[in-house]
């Protein structure tokens, strides 16, 4: 699973971020994901399973599977509904998508300054895999900026848990994945 | 007509130039409402969004230093102060001056209900909210540095380069939103094969004065037509990501280059 995200990820030479840097962060998170997989339980394996092989990290484009990261993050139903109308509709056209869209990137970014000087588990995660659907899919460069300084606060804090070296491997691979 | 100013500092060089420039066209400008630098709440907003920069960008604006590029260019807000003989800062200035934690205090609502402005002038320093909005005449006026409606937010000189856009500058009436109001008037800023991000800031800022008094002159003038806009014409923006930034900065050329073929 993660050998072959690494693999597609050195493939995508993006023009948007070096091969080697990317490479380097995410080779080191890499090793520290899997030597804590490793001790972890069968449940936290089958939860950072579900977000490696989740939308942020896959390249299929939908169906979203937000469920599985609704059960990781505890997120409100009606946050994730409307995540999932942003992502299905928001990044390809205009209304109320667009809108809640618009509502995820702020709440990233506006948190993003903060995140810097504390812990990256102050990001709204689905907010953040949103994000990464949204670029995926609408190759709207403020997204992939959101991404870039997301990737670069997460890589930046210590690793405090499993799901939050997933989220950091998920991320980059966003933000690394070829625009063309 | 008289008219209050809303500035970040009393070091602010851009206040001074708008005050200035408003005098310049017949207002008078019976007060300028300066929000204070040192204070722990502002402090701490400032040191959110900026971080270990903070320490820097304050000595820069307590003692007016430019980088050497800027110094060179010729091009600076300074430097065009001096050419039109104005005050460097409101010390200078000489206009009444009400110091204030926030702008959105009650002294500050007393202040505009004293003065009873036709028009407030702002020049930074923070979020307005609709009870300054309910006291500022025809509305609290604002020169953004980027392309409205298209480009609303934070680094809007860069944005639009990265999308092969030009650059330009926009008054406005400050809404409740962000960067959301009746635009006023644009201006474009020109822009050179040799430019960096930094020395077209400096021009813009010239460009803002200049704008400032256009819109002065015709709050004087009675032909101000506000444009409303519409939510879905612009988007939001954030700091850009310092790659973004070096690939806007590689296209800055070929827009200098567009813009005089257009010429």
């Amino acid at each position: 699973m993660l050998a072959d995200l690494m693999e597609r990820i050195a493939r995508a030479l993006d023009p948007w971020l070096p091969r080697e840097e990317a490479a380097r962060i995410l080779v080191r998170r890499r090793d520290t994901l899997e030597k804590r997989l490793r001790r972890a339980t069968a449940e936290e394996r089958q939860r950072v399973r579900a977000l490696l092989d989740g939308p942020a990290a896959r390249t299929v484009e939908l169906p979203v599977e937000l469920p599985a990261i609704a059960t990781l993050v505890n997120a409100d139903a009606r946050v994730l509904d409307a995540l999932r109308v942003a992502i299905r509709e928001g990044a390809v056209a205009a209304g109320p998508g667009l809108l809640w869209l618009e509502w995820a990137l702020r709440r990233v970014e506006m948190r993003l300054p903060e995140v810097a000087r504390t812990s990256a588990g102050s990001i709204d995660r689905t907010a953040l895999l949103a994000i990464a659907d949204a670029w995926r899919i609408g190759r709207d460069l403020r997204h992939l900026n959101c991404l870039l300084r997301a990737g670069d606060m997460l890589a930046r804090t210590r690793p405090r848990d499993l799901e939050h070296l997933a989220i950091t491997v998920a991320v980059l691979a966003a933000a690394t994945e070829s625009t063309r | 007509l008289n008219v209050v100013v809303l500035s970040p500092s009393v070091r602010s060089r851009y206040t001074a130039a708008v005050c200035w420039v408003l005098q310049q066209e017949g207002l008078t400008v019976r007060r300028v409402i300066v929000r204070r630098m040192l204070q722990a709440k502002r402090m701490r907003a400032e040191w959110r969004s900026t971080g270990g920069k903070l320490l820097t960008k304050i000595v820069r604006r307590a003692l007016h230093i430019d980088s050497s590029a800027v110094r060179k260019s010729g091009e600076s807000l300074a430097q065009a102060l001096a050419a039109w003989g104005a005050p460097a800062d409101l010390h200078e200035a000489g206009v009444p001056r009400l110091l204030c934690r926030d702008f959105n205090d009650v002294e500050v609502l007393a202040a505009l209900e004293n003065d009873a402005p036709s028009a407030v002038f702002f020049t930074g320093g923070g979020i307005i909210r609709r009870p300054v909005l309910e006291r500022s005449g025809a509305g609290v006026v604002n020169c953004h540095m980027g392309p409205l409606p298209r480009y609303r937010g934070m680094d809007v000189v860069e944005w639009p380069v990265l999308h092969g856009e030009p650059c330009a500058v926009t008054c406005h009436f400050m809404d409740e939103g962000l960067d959301t109001g009746p635009i006023l008037l644009s201006r474009p800023i020109a822009m050179r094969e040799e430019d960096t991000f930094e020395l077209i800031r400096v021009r813009a800022e010239v460009v803002m004065v200049n704008a400032m008094r256009d819109v002065a002159a015709a709050l004087r003038a009675g032909t101000l037509e506000p444009r409303p806009q519409r939510i879905e014409e612009g988007r939001q923006y954030f700091r850009m990501h310092p790659r973004l930034l070096e690939r806007a900065a590689e296209r800055i050329g070929e827009i200098a280059i567009g813009q005089v073929n257009r010429q």
